[in-house]
């Protein structure tokens, strides 16, 4: 049959669950965000067979406990909505819970609870309020408010993020119905469907059978290019004991090996890890702080380091990092050094194919972004030379220093 | 060494107690992950304990200081040492052990050589714990910042009079500035001896092997005496019912701590936890309505998260959420709690459930030396017929267990801006 969305197998008899991922995409815009963590609110709530958590509850457990989740990922210009399954074959349970897993699934997204063709009215009123007090105590969590605000002032967007006040007037503007056709808008979105487990003959045709909407295939995610001018310092103040600090890199010119291998060797070196450069001499040698961390994000090309300390150690911090960027720039590491943080990194590679959740999102950045099977990547973390180190070490550059500063 | 099936799980486990009393289990699996714990039977819940013949006294935080200490060796760092073999090492310290563990793919012997280093070599000099105080004041600065872990630190401290589980895991600015080299010495010697520890390894291993192994390893190793634990005459009331904290916050968090009495119970640990277990599913999940009672409820505003814990006779039931009013979420809480009454449907819904949950973990390595660990920390042995024993669970007893049930020692704890 002809279909309107791909569906990507993953057969293996390695475990016993199956796991199921539909993943919705589409160019990304400022709006984006407040619609799916609404739509994941209300879709979760209840579907039009099990119209109270208590039935759903219920449904699920009799179905031996499926975990469903929904999620929004993003990049540059894309988002992606994943409505994620993953339940045990029936090999383990019983026959037919397969196509009855599946279709459970499906039904939050497909058969949501309706009522005159749109959302309930009360359950949108109460997602809506308990969204906004989400985003009202944000405060409460300093590592998350913090990384929020980081994030907003890196203009990772085509669209400015709007400060939290004024996303809060944004939300308490949409309505029900604009809930609503947004939803139904999604039908037009690519989509692509990844299965992993022992999958049998006809599980692509219980999807095939149970799906509908007018679909497209997606297209394939690219890195993103900066402009870094200069260095932009942000700084706010909280009533926490201890203050966060995020300095943010971005990095251009890159190349796909670069931004998808060398890119966290780099990072590994770092920050990655107990014996890493930031590590050693902000907490081993110095005791500025309990953690401090180098993380690299391949859809946006750009790396923070996150460290909670005393506000009067700032400085300290951000010429320990830049010392360190510094070292690896000049080539001050070990070849024996380099060994060993590959040997982590394939390990973790490795490690992957242990999950069958691992191995569906692996199965998604092939599809979505052009990255490699997991036995290729671990080939390719064996040709990160050394000079490729130093190379990408030139090319990061220092975008934003952000602290919430803690004033208890 | 003996062979022993978890029954319904498809789970070989080989159980061996070598000379020096440590338990060793091994579970193969075959995964590239191989995970290996050392669990310590020393947590956060002893300050108290026998030592060269008298009663001696630590600081509050110091198990979890001493687990800091354990990756600091005299002329290397543990870490370095599995990072050079490609592995992940941590550790972490709850209320009643320290657990030491390794994830890693291969070079396993060698990694499990300093596995064994990291418990068993420990080098504390003043200088190098004067270092660590800072690295763990900022540890600690940093569960002080969220409101949930303040609420539930107060309303535990509150809770409890003289037993030691009433403190943070991590201890008190105060109480980590006092630990000594000699306190760290004195805790180590007591409880880090081979008869206090457990050992299991999952993954694709041989037993035959590890066992030779860590016999030579040991072979130099005798049987200590079991460290002897001060016991407290811990009253069932609680210390303090009500106390509020002021942080510049916008919405206010509550934790409520249940202290409910369990030495009456003539059930053994793993079945009277599994009927807690199902009056809180059935009263306190999905499974019942509450969570929809809770999303229709504009006073609550987070779901409603719930936690249990057993020290000593005592179970430490909490329920935490964000709220605009204390009164009504203590109230939905109550009256959850005065009612219960289980269908036979439910309860087998509810054992469907574990039974599935047991299932679909046991195909992950990590989650599977978990769910051992749990067991022989919980209950002192791996349950092999824990799923005939969910099997057997019934409504009649299970009312039994909630009638004899005392709900009237709870303390509220609550974050505010103010």
């Amino acid at each position: 049959m002809k279909r309107n969305y791909n569906i990507y197998l993953n057969k293996t008899k390695e475990f016993k669950t199956i796991t199921i991922s539909f993943v919705f995409q589409r160019k990304n815009n400022v709006l984006d965000e407040l619609y799916r963590t609404l739509l994941r609110k209300i879709l979760l709530l209840k579907t039009a067979k099990y119209d109270t958590q208590e039935k759903l509850s219920i449904a699920s457990f009799q179905l031996y406990s499926p975990i469903v989740t929904l999620k929004t990922d993003v990049s540059k210009d894309y988002r992606s909505f994943n409505l994620t399954g993953q339940f045990l074959n029936e090999k383990y349970t019983e026959k037919g819970m397969n196509k009855k897993n599946i279709e459970f699934i499906m039904d939050y997204f497909w058969h949501p609870f309706l009522k005159d063709n749109m959302f309930d009215e009360s359950d949108f009123a109460l997602c809506k309020k308990k969204y906004i007090e989400e985003l009202k105590s944000i405060k409460n969590y300093p590592d998350e408010y913090s990384l929020n605000s980081c994030w907003r002032e890196l203009n990772l967007y085509e669209f400015k993020i709007p400060p939290t006040e004024e996303y809060l007037k944004m939300l308490e503007k949409i309505t029900v119905k604009d809930l609503y056709n947004y939803y139904k808008s999604m039908f037009t979105d690519s989509l692509n469907i990844y299965i992993t487990g022992d999958i049998s003959e006809d599980i692509p045709a219980v999807i095939d059978n149970y799906i509908y909407g007018d679909f497209s295939l997606g297209s394939v995610i690219k890195a993103s290019e900066y402009k870094v001018d200069e260095i932009k310092k942000v700084q706010e103040k909280a009533d926490i004991p201890q203050s966060k600090l995020i300095l943010a890199y971005k990095a251009n010119g890159l190349s796909k090996f670069e931004n998808e291998y060398v890119s966290l060797i780099f990072a590994m070196i770092l920050g990655g890890g107990t014996t890493s450069f930031l590590h050693e001499e902000a907490r081993e040698e110095h005791s500025l702080c309990y953690y401090i961390y180098a993380n690299y994000y391949i859809l946006f090309n750009i790396m923070l380091i996150e460290s909670g300390i005393n506000s009067q150690n700032k400085e300290k911090i951000v010429k320990i990092a830049q010392k360190a960027i510094d070292k690896i720039k000049n080539g001050d590491f070990t070849l024996e050094k380099l060994a060993e943080t590959k040997k982590i990194y394939k390990n973790v590679l490795l490690e992957a194919q242990d999950s069958p959740l691992s191995i569906t999102n692996n199965l998604i950045a092939m599809v979505t972004r052009g990255a490699d099977k997991l036995s290729e990547k671990i080939a390719k973390v064996d040709e990160v030379t050394k000079d490729d180190v130093i190379n990408f070490a030139k090319k990061i550059k220092l975008d934003t220093i952000y602290m919430l500063e803690g004033i208890r | 060494m003996e062979k022993k099936e978890f029954k319904g799980l498809n789970l070989n486990i080989y159980e061996e107690t070598l000379a020096n009393g440590l338990r060793v289990f091994i579970c193969p699996m075959k995964r590239h992950k191989i995970d290996a714990r050392m669990t310590v039977h020393f947590g956060a819940d002893v300050l108290e304990f026998m030592y060269q013949g008298k009663m001696k006294k630590v600081s509050p935080g110091i198990a979890h200081f001493l687990e800091h200490k354990m990756f600091e060796k005299e002329n290397l760092n543990i870490s370095e040492l599995y990072e050079k073999n490609g592995a992940l090492g941590n550790a972490y310290t709850d209320d009643h052990v320290t657990v030491y563990y390794f994830e890693s793919p291969d070079n396993f012997y060698e990694n499990l050589k300093t596995l064994l280093k990291c418990v068993h070599e420990p080098y504390f000099t003043s200088e190098n714990i004067t270092k660590e105080i800072g690295i763990i004041e900022q540890e600690l600065k940093a569960t002080l910042s969220d409101a949930d872990t303040l609420a539930y630190n107060k309303a535990k401290y509150n809770s409890y009079k003289y037993l030691p589980y009433k403190y943070p895991i991590i201890g008190t600015e105060e109480s980590i500035k006092q630990i000594t080299k000699d306190d760290l010495y004195s805790v180590y010697n007591t409880f880090y001896v081979p008869v206090n520890m457990h050992l299991i390894i999952t993954g694709n291993v041989n037993p035959q092997e590890v066992i030779k192994f860590l016999n030579d390893y040991y072979k130099n190793s005798f049987k200590k005496a079991m460290p002897v634990i001060k016991k407290y005459n811990e009253p069932k009331e609680v210390v303090l019912e009500k106390e509020i904290i002021s942080q510049n916050i916008n919405n206010k968090m509550c934790c409520l701590n249940y202290k409910i009495d369990l030495s009456n119970f003539n059930l053994s640990p793993f079945i009277l936890q599994r009927y807690l277990n199902v009056l809180l599913l059935n009263n306190f999940s999905s499974l019942s309505g509450f969570t929809d009672l809770i999303f229709q409820n504009k006073n609550i505003l987070s779901p409603v998260y719930w936690f249990m814990d057993i020290e000593s006779d005592f179970a430490n039931i909490s329920f935490s959420a964000e709220v605009n009013d204390e009164n009504v979420f203590l109230d939905i809480i109550e009256k959850q709690l005065q009612n219960f009454d289980i269908t036979e449907k439910k309860l087998e819904l509810i054992k469907k459930n574990w039974i599935s949950q047991y299932l679909i973990n046991t195909e992950k390595v990590v989650l599977t030396s978990e769910i051992i660990n749990e067991q022989i920390i919980k209950y002192g042995n791996i349950v092999y017929d824990s799923i005939d024993k969910i099997k057997s669970l019934n409504k009649d007893l299970a009312l039994e267990v909630y009638k004899n049930l005392d709900f009237s020692n709870k303390s509220l704890a609550i974050v505010q801006k103010g």
